[in-house]
């Protein structure tokens, strides 16, 4: 009986690993689709761009090679004012790295189209973001630094208060041996 | 330091990507730079005790480690949950930030080993050691965003920023402001621990002279 539930278990353990690793596969195989934070920019002598990096909201880096032939890698990128500029690798290249350069700088989320072999058939501007509504980790960061500088200087305050009482009660000591010596 | 936390909350407007997490920029950077600053300061008064060993060197190498641990706690925690709602996980192993926290474990270091060898001239002298070797991990943080070029953005201001980088000018004003009062900090604080310090040298002073009164009292 208790070797039959073992054997159950054990089965129904195996079903549920391969069904997750079978469903992690397909979502990679079909899943080209990722949006991130540009990280990095290669150009080449001529100031073209070459490739770039993501980091991924996993935090996971991921390298992509852009292309003029086939796939000609298309973009669509906001400048900071909201400026939107649409090209493709064969037609501008030295342009497509100036952009992403700028997008690199701006922290600003992009959305990459590629293939498995890693070369962008689209990079575009993100879109729809919570970053806008971050308040409360920006509040938390705030308190969390006021705090660990208000707990240090209360610590140094209390640590002072002890030394002096320290300082003053050696003193009467001392005050106090002197006093029997001289008798 | 209150204009600079006016200019980082209500003057600078907000960036149109990040929203209002990139006012942690304010906070962050000024505190990386501290602690950055504070650790060679702890390198120079510690090589300064080494060649004359004056006690007022060790002593503010030792205030320099304290404060400075503290600013390196709030850097890494504010960049923690500056990274949360940009990239999406409080912690990558990426060089930078690696190099960041080997700063803030050098620095748990020093102050372990002051607190647990026994006091005296070894104790000041290697741990001398320990914080000039330690040093050595501040340029590889500084221009770790160039040498590995990975997640951490790279810098926008200082002699290593890109020349095409520009930030705009209520940005940059606000930053300097930010550095300079977050720097004053850093210097009222560490003005604050001399005094400690000297109070502890004081009190460790007068048990020693008490001692050796009790030793010759009976004479």
């Amino acid at each position: 009986m208790r070797q039959n539930l073992f054997t159950l278990a054990a089965v129904l353990l195996s079903a549920v690993a391969l069904a997750s690793i079978s469903e992690r596969a397909d979502a990679q195989s079909s899943n080209k689709i990722r949006s991130g934070v540009v990280v990095s920019v290669q150009t080449n002598d001529r100031g073209e761009l070459d490739s770039f990096s993501m980091v991924d909201p996993n935090g996971e880096i991921i390298a992509y090679n852009v292309s003029s032939d086939t796939p000609n890698t298309q973009y669509g990128l906001d400048s900071d004012v909201g400026d939107r500029w649409v090209s493709d690798q064969a037609s501008d290249p030295a342009e497509a790295a100036v952009r992403l350069s700028d997008q690199q700088q701006r922290q600003a989320r992009i959305t990459v189209d590629a293939d498995v072999n890693g070369f962008a058939h689209s990079v575009v501007q993100a879109e729809g973001s919570s970053l806008a509504s971050s308040l409360g980790y920006l509040f938390a960061a705030a308190i969390i630094t006021w705090l660990a500088f208000a707990g240090y200087i209360i610590y140094m305050a209390r640590r002072q208060r002890v030394l002096s009482s320290q300082i003053e009660r050696l003193q009467k000591s001392m005050e106090k041996i002197s006093g029997q010596s001289y008798i | 330091m209150a204009v600079a936390l006016w200019m980082m909350f209500q003057w600078v407007p907000t960036e149109i990507n990040q929203g209002s997490i990139q006012r942690l920029l304010y906070i962050h950077v000024p505190v990386a730079w501290v602690s950055m600053a504070a650790i060679v300061g702890v390198a120079a008064a510690s090589i300064l005790y080494l060649r004359t060993r004056a006690l007022k060197w060790d002593r503010l190498a030792l205030s320099m480690a304290e404060v400075g641990v503290l600013f390196g706690g709030v850097m890494l925690v504010s960049g923690m949950i500056w990274a949360k709602p940009v990239w999406g996980v409080w912690w990558t192993g990426e060089a930078k930030l690696t190099t960041a926290l080997i700063l803030f474990f050098i620095y748990i270091a020093y102050l372990m080993f002051r607190a647990y060898f026994p006091p005296g001239d070894q104790q000041m002298r290697l741990s001398a050691i320990i914080a000039t070797i330690g040093a050595i991990d501040t340029p590889i943080i500084y221009y770790g965003s160039i040498l590995w070029q990975e997640a951490h953005p790279p810098a926008v201001v200082g002699p290593i920023a890109d020349d095409e980088s520009a930030v705009a000018a209520q940005v940059g004003i606000t930053l300097l402001v930010s550095v300079v009062a977050f720097t004053m900090l850093f210097a009222s604080l560490i003005i604050e621990r001399l005094g400690l310090a000297r109070l502890e040298s004081a009190v460790s002073e007068s048990h020693a002279h008490l001692r050796a009164r009790l030793a010759g009292a009976p004479h």
